[in-house]
């Protein structure tokens, strides 16, 4: 009796940590981009690289557009990327293709942004478990009249030990000089950083980070500095309801301003998301999840000339599964596309598809 | 005990060679102008890579759906539209079937036309003919591409497997006074751990000699006769096995051509306004080109789970395209594709797959490609990228592809190509029922 308990723990384990996609963040409220603070899922090596000791041996591919020009992942629009993570002795090493960080603003420019991003992962474990990623990016265009490049490097490091873990991301460096219109207009990033850590403590995981960006953007000879931060302190629970059911939930305070410090000051958001979610074995082939999210008692956003606003609409939902086929998953967003089967930041109507079955498909191989 | 795991060995190795379509290898990072196959993983896709394949596949027929071809003469702006390429968003209906008696394979195919070869009879169009602006929109007169191929293969295994292809293909269209053939021949040998193939194109030629408009650019009408003829082609290489995985592989391919274009009044159509669709020159006469394309690499793959596979691979692809007008034209690439994919099997009907490929180098330097044919340029600025030195951007992409497995009937298709709406090739994360599968393939096994 005792060990076909063991057996089952070990199996609901399995299948929680065994997912690894944008789509099954994004269904639970959680940033697609660095993970979960709290979810075991393998995006959150982007978060903390050490968390790679915990999920390894799997290759992931995010299917999406290849011709997403220095435009940002999103949930409509998403970029085609992908990994290979694995076990070697006592370490783990990993190789992930197309991360191409942030826009913040250059297209629009006409710098180019990061392309053909490679990030690689290093972790092993000593008693504390430990990791680190590189990331590095390059891209040149000597073609049009202004020759235009970008470079970018980045370094994470993180730890784990028992309950507790903690994490520092560094954007050491992001370039793009030159733009359509001058060769000697720039975008800068200063180094910029996310640190941040959780400990786990009874069934509740308590969180907190901070992150500070720093950019000069140099047109026509004329620099516009800004510098964003943000305050996270949070908690976060996962509620195993039965061996096949969680309920998750999790409520954070967020302090953040934007500056721009050349002109025209600052602008502050303050919130409290709070976050219900569950995920379920539909039946042994098909897991669905979704989270309702909003804003609670804090929500405004106080603009240059000292005026709040409440944060409009903040309630959302969404929804996703999983099409379980062992060791291989087919995760996706669903009810993503309206009637017409358009995909358009509206376009979300409550329509349950069977043409798009799925949006933003993630699928993991773990081997 | 050693009986079982012999044939469950037995088994894998026919799991894993038991798949046959481009569609296959499309969602494992295929990326060759051709479709020709790749040289580290098993599909029966790869006798136009090494003939000598067809000892491995001797008893199947393969259909792989699309449309019939595309007219060589579009109305409409001229585009890459207007040309002749095979892609996995407008594939090419073609197919064939293999028997083996005896100790021999036979096999016959239709329709593999090459990309290459279209390609370079798009460049070898006259200027003036892709244009013929006669009406509202031009209507494109392009030199016609190979057609209604037929390829007859014949192999045996004496120990080194080996075959041979006989490839045939003409059409003339009278109305046009234009006329086109090709021929080539393949031979390939497998050893234990070895592979090698020599291909050679002994003819390829496609002229015509009619009537083109330009009324709407106040020219009139007049006959441009022109011909592209290509020299001898070859594209030989091979594969060599270090230990049981890990397989190094390269190719050379090489093609010369001739292209004439009796137009001489370039100066005045361009006045003209020509230019509307594309800066151009165009240029009388007869100049030369060639294409050549470099390939060096390493891959493997890795068994788990099994009987799945994960695949790598790390190539260096160096291409060069030469027009040799007064002032020349040069086309010259250089990546170096980094491919990870998987392959398994989800239930004992289906079979899923997919990779995904991004440049760890890749750099363009290209040069006068306005001397190029409107049709032409943008079907290299698709394919190679526009004039000018810069690294290839977006090269991150990530396809997938599903089996599903009826016995000995497979049919083979790529998924997630459409977009929401169902647009092909429309790449938007999609997993669509309405269109299961795209550039399907289907193979069945007697």
């Amino acid at each position: 009796m005792k060990r076909n308990v063991l057996v089952i723990a070990g199996l609901a384990v399995l299948s929680t940590s065994a997912f690894a996609s944008k789509a099954r963040m994004e269904a639970l409220g959680q940033s697609s981009t660095r993970g979960s603070e709290y979810l075991s899922d393998s995006r959150n090596i982007f978060r903390n690289p050490a968390l790679l000791n915990s999920t390894k041996n799997y290759i992931v591919t995010e299917w999406g557009t290849t011709a997403a020009a220095g435009a940002d992942d999103s949930v409509l629009a998403p970029r085609a990327e992908g990994g290979f993570f694995r076990e070697m002795g006592s370490f783990n090493y990993g190789l992930y293709l197309g991360n191409d960080g942030l826009d913040n603003g250059r297209t629009t420019s006409g710098f180019l942004t990061q392309d053909n991003g490679l990030d690689l992962f290093l972790s092993g474990d000593m008693g504390v478990q430990w990791g680190a990623k590189v990331h590095y990016a390059n891209a040149k265009d000597e073609s049009g009249t202004v020759a235009k490049k970008n470079t970018a490097f980045g370094l994470g490091l993180g730890v784990v030990s028992g309950d507790a873990e903690g994490y520092l991301n560094v954007d050491l460096s992001d370039k793009s000089e030159g733009n359509t219109l001058l060769a000697a207009n720039q975008y800068k990033l200063k180094p910029s950083y996310l640190v941040g850590g959780s400990y786990k403590w009874s069934s509740v995981t308590f969180f907190a980070s901070y992150e500070a960006t720093k950019a000069d953007l140099t047109i026509a000879a004329v620099t516009t500095t800004r510098k964003s931060s943000e305050i996270v302190v949070g908690a976060g629970r996962v509620h195993e309801i039965n061996p096949t059911a969680r309920v998750i939930t999790d409520a954070h305070v967020s302090i953040a301003d934007d500056t721009n410090i050349t002109g025209t000051g600052k602008t502050k958001t303050n919130k409290i998301p709070v976050t219900l979610g569950f995920e379920a074995d539909a039946t042994s082939w098909l897991v669905v999840r979704g989270n309702v999210h909003q804003n609670v008692i804090l929500g405004e956003t106080k603009n240059t000339a000292g005026k709040k606003t409440t944060n409009a609409n903040s309630t959302t939902v969404d929804a996703g599964a999983t099409l379980n086929f062992g060791k291989l998953k087919v995760d996706g967003s669903v009810g993503t596309t309206d009637s017409t089967g358009a995909a358009t930041a509206t376009s979300k109507k409550g329509i349950l598809s069977t043409s798009n079955l799925m949006s933003r498909v993630g699928v993991s191989y773990w081997f | 005990m050693k009986k079982i795991m012999m044939i469950g060995s037995a088994l894998i190795v026919l799991s894993s060679s038991a798949f046959a379509s481009q569609a296959r290898l499309l969602a494992l990072g295929m990326n060759e102008t051709d479709n020709e196959g790749m040289y580290y993983i098993s599909d029966s896709r790869n006798i136009f890579l090494n003939v000598a394949n067809i000892n491995l596949y001797p008893n199947q027929a393969e259909f792989d759906w699309g449309s019939t071809g595309q007219d060589a003469s579009i109305t409409g702006t001229p585009s890459p539209s207007n040309s002749t390429l095979i892609s996995s968003t407008s594939p090419k209906a073609q197919g064939g079937a293999f028997k083996k008696y005896g100790e021999y394979v036979f096999g016959l195919y239709y329709g593999n036309e090459s990309n290459t070869s279209s390609l370079l009879r798009v460049a070898g169009t006259s200027a003036a003919s892709s244009l013929n602006f006669s009406g509202a929109t031009p209507s494109s007169k392009m030199l016609q591409t190979a057609d209604n191929q037929i390829d007859v293969f014949f192999g045996g295994d004496n120990g080194t497997k080996w075959a041979v292809n006989g490839l045939y293909s003409a059409g003339k269209d009278e109305s046009r006074n234009s006329k086109d053939s090709a021929y080539t021949v393949r031979g390939g040998l497998i050893g234990a751990n070895w592979d090698t193939h020599l291909n050679l194109s002994l003819g390829s030629k496609s002229s015509s000699n009619e009537t083109i408009n330009h009324a709407a650019l106040g020219l009139g009408t007049t006959t441009v006769a022109q011909e592209f003829k290509g020299k001898f082609g070859v594209h030989a290489g091979g594969s060599y096995l270090l230990d049981e995985k890990n397989r190094i592989f390269g190719y050379v391919k090489h093609y010369g051509w001739e292209q004439s274009d009796s137009y001489n009044n370039y100066a005045a159509l361009k006045a003209a306004g020509a230019g509307t669709f594309g800066t151009f020159s165009g240029q009388n006469g007869t100049i030369k080109g060639d294409f050549t394309s470099y390939y060096l690499g390493w891959g493997r793959d890795f068994d788990v789970n099994n009987g799945d596979k994960l695949f790598a691979s790390l190539a260096a692809k160096k291409t060069e395209i030469n027009l040799n007008y007064t002032t020349k034209t040069e086309v010259r690439t250089l990546v170096i594709p980094l491919v990870l994919g998987y392959e398994a099997k989800a239930t004992d009907w289906l079979t899923l797959r997919g990779s995904v490929v991004q440049n760890i180098y890749g750099t363009k330097d290209n040069k006068k490609e306005e001397n190029l044919n409107p049709v032409a340029k943008s079907l290299i600025a698709l394919n190679y990228g526009a004039n000018g030195k810069s690294t290839i951007a977006n090269s991150t992409a990530v396809n997938a592809g599903a089996t599903l497995v009826f016995d000995q009937l497979s049919i083979d298709g790529l998924i997630g190509a459409v977009g929401p709406t169902g647009t092909n090739g429309s790449k938007k994360g999609i997993l669509s029922a309405s269109n299961l599968e795209t550039s399907v393939g289907l193979t069945y096994k007697y």
